[in-house]
């Protein structure tokens, strides 16, 4: 990957590796000033579904799915300091200018946020069906909406909203809330929703066909799929000294609904887990 | 004659009685008959030889018209009914025990059978493990987890793998399937070495807290060494130090 720089304007570009027609890669290369800038990204293959990773340290992202084959990335930087850096330390990094390097390869785009702390929002508009792997760390929420694929969202310290959304998702968020409300939910692969300190929050057509499994340790469960808990005991964990190895009960709850599915498991520690069927 | 000619009128329309037609039999088989019925002979000797065919009735009657003997009947038939379905019931039975009675010889095939198409599984179920583990997306390496928990029994290879994935897989969730698939390999003691060591090179408090809540569960020295270790970490998690807290407390 190649870094363009410019001083004063933004030059998307596309760099054409030397071996494009034996390897089919495109590397797309851009920069991006510290002002609200735009760029657009096309597909190797615009017909096959794509993905798109995002590792990001600092600021937000949303991802809107539309009807267009192209990725459309807005960088939006904050008019703030990140963290506990001092106002000249800050002030210098704002008139450094913002370095995004952006790949696209196969179909997957992926990028990295601003290794500087500066905090930086991104707004991206996707096809519809599009799988994607969000990775935030600080300052930002992440919010998908109208997306269908395989969506991978992490989320360290924001919260993370799924709206109108289908396919398989896996999140984890470590002290905000999780909030989905699917609007398909043909999906073949496990399902995993994973929060320490927030609640989860899911609501699925009522022709989901799932099996579930869900526990939290020190939240309440509000659930309109009938939960229960295990019918046998039997899972070995460790106990005490000598017999080291007993059965303890299953401290799960399952269900499932419609005749069963792939298996949604929904993990909190502190927070409460609602699950909701429209009617 | 002239009742012989009523009688046969209201015999062809069909009204005439069971006597009045033997009667017209025992007409007709006589030699003084009008030439005017003499048509009509043929037909009733012939029914009247139908007559003499039929067995008499100190055979038929008994079962029709004696109770008694009727009474008698039904019983023998009911024994004969019950009789039948009780050797019906034995034949079945017979059957079954012959059936379920598997000779040595058959039943050590059988088991070897099974159990090589066990091992068959188990390696076939190995090798996707292996496969799926590497997979980019993140539910397929979510699918070897599943599949790994299916496995039967403790695999070095598959054991190995699901430490590699525990301390190196981008997602969370993957190492946290990870730490819930070794739980059940605890048995074995290098796995719960294993587990203790991995503790120091996590960063995610999720998985972090999945690993504590395990190794608390050891109780031995070294994990509860290696929870203390961590406890002394000047960025933990609060939420762990507190559940840590609180379990150590809750085994003293």
């Amino acid at each position: 990957m190649k870094y363009f720089k410019t001083k004063n304007r933004i030059r998307p570009q596309i760099y054409w590796s030397g071996v494009f027609v034996i390897f089919w890669m495109i590397n797309t290369n851009l920069l991006l000033a510290q002002s609200q800038q735009e760029i657009s990204v096309s597909l190797s293959f615009p017909e096959k579904p794509g993905r798109l990773i995002i590792d990001q340290s600092f600021g937000s992202v949303k991802v809107r799915g539309y009807e267009g084959k192209i990725l459309i990335i807005k960088a939006i930087p904050r008019p703030e300091k990140k963290g506990k850096i001092g106002g000249s330390a800050s002030r210098k990094y704002f008139q450094r200018d913002l370095i995004i390097g952006l790949e696209e390869y196969e179909n997957t785009v992926s990028f990295n946020g601003p290794s500087e702390d500066i905090i930086v929002d991104f707004e991206i508009l996707v096809p519809k069906r599009f799988s994607l792997k969000l990775d935030l760390l600080n300052d930002g929420d992440i919010y998908v909406e109208g997306v269908i694929g395989e969506l991978d969202v992490s989320n360290n310290n924001g919260k993370i909203d799924l709206v109108d959304v289908g396919g398989t998702i896996i999140a984890d968020a470590l002290n905000k809330n999780i909030t989905v409300q699917f609007n398909e939910v043909i999906f073949e692969a496990p399902m995993v929703f994973t929060s320490m300190n927030g609640d989860i929050d899911l609501s699925f057509p009522n022709n989901l066909k799932a099996r579930f499994k869900a526990f939290t340790e020190y939240g309440d469960l509000y659930s309109d799929i009938k939960l229960m808990p295990a019918s046998k005991p039997g899972i070995k964990e460790p106990s005490g000294d000598g017999d080291r190895i007993k059965k303890y009960r299953d401290k799960w709850l399952y269900g499932v609904i419609n005749g069963g599915g792939p298996e949604i498991k929904i993990d909190s520690f502190n927070g409460n887990i609602y699950l909701k069927t429209s009617n | 004659m002239d009742r012989i000619k009523k009688i046969l009128e209201r015999y062809y329309e069909g009204n005439s009685s069971h006597l009045e037609e033997l009667e017209l039999m025992k007409f007709f088989s006589s030699s003084n008959i009008d030439p005017d019925l003499l048509e009509y002979r043929a037909e009733f000797e012939m029914l009247n030889t139908i007559r003499k065919m039929h067995p008499p009735n100190s055979i038929i009657m008994p079962l029709i018209t004696n109770t008694n003997d009727r009474n008698v009947n039904r019983e023998l038939y009911q024994w004969k009914i019950f009789g039948r379905t009780a050797a019906s019931i034995a034949l079945l039975l017979i059957g079954y025990l012959i059936a379920s009675f598997d000779p040595p010889w058959q039943n050590a095939k059988l088991a070897r059978t099974v159990e090589l198409a066990k091992v068959e599984t188990e390696r076939l179920r190995t090798q996707l493990i292996l496969e799926l583990i590497e997979e980019p997306i993140t539910s397929k390496r979510l699918i070897a987890h599943s599949e790994a928990n299916k496995l039967t029994s403790p695999n070095k290879l598959v054991t190995e793998a699901l430490f590699t994935t525990l301390q190196s897989d981008s997602d969370v969730n993957v190492r946290i399937a990870a730490v819930e698939s070794l739980s059940k390999l605890v048995e074995d003691p290098k796995v719960r070495e294993g587990i203790i060591k991995s503790l120091e090179y996590q960063e995610s408090p999720l998985v972090i807290l999945k690993l504590v809540k395990l190794m608390i569960l050891f109780q031995e020295n070294e994990s509860l060494n290696s929870i203390e270790k961590l406890l002394q970490r000047p960025q933990i998690n609060e939420t762990i130090k507190k559940e840590i807290e609180k379990s150590i407390q809750n085994l003293i």
